[in-house]
């Protein structure tokens, strides 16, 4: 009797290892092809769009020929860089007044921050906010995008004074969208390189501390990377909103301490040559950022389109981006406003 | 309270702790479950708390006057009833929609009558409880059921926290009498209970949860896709609803058979229906049982001609739809489900007047028989498929582009294979559950099932919601 009830335990046992390894493998496979691609760690963009730069830490490659897509992979949306590494640059040739005078030379226009939103992630190159301002203004124009996903205010400057000649450009627009933009902060310039950049697949990717936890492996199954996940929510609960915090320590100091990132920008722009500069306050799908009243902050000319979604039918995609439409209406805005500069 | 967040994880266990100890004591469980429910309720948001304690409180007295009164006096009652649960579903749910339709009737007519209209927040759930409650007062007034004098029990009923933000709907002739009995904890409850509860998080966190980011790119800026991918997410969001909805059912099913209820099955394999009719005796059953008993009979039902059963077919359907919510996206889409009832019936009445059959008794054990269920099964889904798009656009407008999109737009879209492959994954998984039930004419496909494979299933299950964690999505019924 013994003997049969350790043999039934024996086979229970048995039964119960086989079904955890078929049920891993089952795991392991349905989710390849229902979350397809790795869930891991974001992949904004196909493989090879960044590479490494001793000062930025990272930069996106010139030439790059790619697609940007969802974390889920289930959209994408193909993405040309030029020889810079910047999106296309949107010109509009200027038409000749009654076919006598040659056209006045075209408007050199540099458009830099709001990272991805800047950047038009998730939209042809022809949706763009800056290739729909440059449709929007009349007469010649040349609109270099300074902005990359990922990138700050600070950083964009910084490429700007770097990478380009900032004296060429006739106008400047500072795209103002988080909420660090209306804050003051001392070292918003700086370039602080990061010293373990992880890359996947030649794509930057955000610091994950379960995959420290998990090892390579965790970088090849999905159960063993959710295991690794499922250990850091303790801590996660536990752990106090460190975003929450920083917002307030910011609107303190920028109330104590001196002006706005933005307000900031603008002036380093015009100490590198450029004599009108323009801050665009952008909307947000979730919340309004900055204060209610932007002269609060903002000593340069200023446009506020940050409760634009309240009057007008916007439409968002990729993950709170905004979508051709709402690129659409912002820039008719924002070309009156350049339009009123002059 | 999500429940697929840790915080409700935590909170579960913490109530089932203490609803083992306080095992055979039926009055201290009940109040541990009222307080709980409370808790839970509040954890939305407090503030709504007072709707649903005066829901209670007027349906309660209601009851028993009711039970007690005379002709006129049960009458005064009932109104009363009706008027308090319906007035608050008016005032929350459907004044700010009709008022903002009323401005824009009278802006077409040139009369440009503007109303203030103010913000009003839509209390969670408050067409499930209201309903409920509902349900017992009319029952009562109908000698169906006595009237319950357990204020504390009738709390529980209306409060029960497993199903009081998103059904099942339950009648009071079958949920009251097991608050008021005494509960076991029996081992077929828990292994009941752990299959629903499993299979729930699997179809809303990895089936539903995986297909919603495609349904949403689609929806964010349908022109920009092609035919194949609007028909693509319009399967797609039929996935993600009955996942998400079915899948809140069954976990709600599942922690209620844990501490001994047994919860009405919401959803019976709607994607097998072979009818629109078929549909909706498979398809949230909760609620067209209660559209069916408390709107449909009481207008006469199809007792009295014809016509009249037309109308009362499109009259509760159009409620039906507008009991989603304050939209005309959603009366639109009752009435799309209205046409096709009432298409159906005439369908059958011309059938049975001509009587026209599609093959005899013998021969619908064949292949033929087969073909034309199979058939009549994709009619009804290409049909059901129609109707989400009517449900999930938020605009007119929206509506326009999408049905335009999937009818006269071209099907090609080079990208149709990223939205193909994880969608028809998630049907063809749906579906083999669906039709092992079907086939087992039972609900417990994985208890049945040999050991192996029921552990199998289960751990896949186990290592999928561990690799996809819970992402901070809620339910899309919530929002009625």
């Amino acid at each position: 009797m013994k003997k049969e009830n350790r043999t039934r335990r024996l086979i229970h046992c048995a039964s119960l290892g086989v079904s955890l390894m078929i049920g891993w493998l089952l795991c392991e496979s349905v989710l390849r092809v229902l979350v397809p691609g790795p869930i891991f760690y974001s992949t904004w963009f196909t493989e090879g769009v960044h590479q490494r730069d001793p000062y930025f830490g990272f930069v996106f490659r010139p030439d790059y020929d790619g697609t940007m897509r969802n974390v889920d992979q289930v959209w994408s949306e193909p993405l040309q860089l030029d020889s810079g590494g910047f999106r296309k640059s949107a010109v509009r040739e200027g038409e000749a007044s009654d076919g006598q005078q040659p056209p006045a030379p075209p408007k050199r226009i540099a458009m830099l921050g709001s990272a991805s939103m800047g950047f038009g992630y998730g939209l042809a190159d022809h949706e763009t906010l800056h290739h729909q301002v440059a449709d929007h203004l009349a007469g010649g124009c040349q609109i270099d995008l300074i902005s990359w996903p990922g990138f700050t205010l600070g950083q964009d400057v910084q490429k700007l004074a770097r990478m380009l000649e900032p004296d060429q450009y006739d106008i400047g627009v500072i795209l103002a969208y988080g909420k660090d933009d209306y804050a003051f902060h001392p070292d918003w310039d700086t370039i602080v390189t990061p010293e373990n950049l992880q890359m996947m697949d030649s794509v930057v990717t955000p610091d994950d501390p379960a995959s420290r936890l998990g090892g390579e492996f965790y970088w090849n199954s999905y159960v063993w990377a959710g295991v690794c996940r499922l250990m850091q929510v303790p801590f996660n609960l536990l752990r106090a909103n460190p975003s929450d915090g920083n917002s307030g320590k910011s609107s303190s100091l920028n109330s104590q301490l001196g002006k706005a990132q933005v307000a900031m920008a603008a002036e380093r722009l015009r100490s590198l040559g450029i004599d009108a500069v323009l801050i665009v306050a952008l909307p947000r799908q979730s919340d309004v950022a900055g204060p209610a009243d932007l002269s609060e902050v903002i000593d340069s000319a200023w446009v506020d389109l940050r409760y634009e979604p309240e009057e007008q039918n916007f439409d968002w995609i990729a993950y709170g981006h905004y979508g051709p439409r709402s690129a659409s209406h912002l820039a008719g805005k924002i070309t009156a406003a350049i339009e009123s500069l002059e | 309270m999500l429940f697929n967040s840790y915080t409700f994880l935590v909170f579960y266990a913490l109530v089932f702790a203490a609803y083992v100890v306080l095992s055979r004591r039926t009055s201290a469980q009940n109040l541990l479950l009222l307080v709980s429910s409370y808790v839970f309720y509040a954890a939305w948001d407090y503030r709504f708390l007072s709707l649903i304690l005066l829901s209670t409180v007027v349906d309660f007295w209601a009851g028993i006057r009711i039970e007690s009164g005379r002709k006129n006096t049960r009458r005064r009652w009932l109104i009363l009833s009706l008027v308090t649960n319906l007035g608050v579903l008016a005032t929350f749910k459907y004044f700010g929609f009709a008022a903002q339709s009323f401005c824009q009737l009278t802006e077409m007519l040139g009369l440009g009558i503007s109303l203030p209209i103010a913000e009003i927040i839509l209390p969670v759930g408050i067409s499930f409880y209201t309903f409920q409650t509902l349900s017992y007062t009319i029952d009562v007034y109908r000698g169906r059921i006595p009237a319950c004098n357990n204020l504390l029990g009738f709390s529980v009923y209306v409060a029960f926290f497993p199903q009081l933000v998103a059904g099942p709907i339950e009648r009071a002739t079958h949920f009251l009498p097991q608050v008021l009995q005494q509960r076991k904890i029996r081992r077929i409850d828990l292994a009941v209970g752990t299959q629903f509860v499993l299979l729930g998080y699997f179809y809303k966190v990895v089936l539903a949860d995986s297909v919603a980011p495609m349904v949403n790119q689609f929806y964010a800026a349908p022109e920009r896709y092609g035919g194949s991918i609007a028909w693509l997410a319009n399967v797609g969001f039929a996935v993600q609803i009955y996942g998400d909805f079915a899948g809140y059912s069954m976990i709600a099913r599942g922690i209620s058979r844990w501490m001994g209820f047994r919860l009405m099955a919401n959803f019976r394999q709607p994607f097998l229906a072979t009818s629109p009719r078929d549909f909706w005796t498979r398809w949230h059953r909760s609620l067209s049982q209660w559209l069916r008993r408390y709107l449909y009979f009481e207008l006469g039902g199809s007792r009295r001609g014809f016509s009249i059963t037309c109308r009362n077919l499109m009259v509760t359907m159009l409620l039906g739809g507008l009991w989603h919510g304050a939209s005309w996206n959603f009366v639109l889409w009752g009435g799309f489900h209205g046409i096709l009832l009432v298409g159906q019936h005439a369908w059958m009445s011309v059938r049975s007047t001509a009587k026209i059959s599609l093959g005899s008794h013998d021969e619908r054990q064949t292949l033929w028989h087969m073909t034309l269920r199979v058939c009549r099964i994709m009619l009804t889904f290409v049909l059901m498929l129609i109707g989400w798009t009517l449900f999930r656009c938020e605009s007119l407008m929206e509506i326009q582009v999408t049905l335009s999109r999937m009818f006269t737009a071209s099907l090609a879209d080079p990208r149709w294979v990223s939205f193909a492959t994880p969608i028809a994954l998630a049907l063809a998984i749906m579906l083999v559950i669906d039709i092992g039930k079907e086939l087992q004419k039972s609900e417990l496909v994985f208890l049945r099932a040999p050991l192996i494979v029921r552990w199998s299933v289960y751990s896949m299950i186990v290592f999928s919601l561990l690799a996809v964690g819970f992402r901070p999505t809620g339910f899309i019924y919530f929002q009625f």
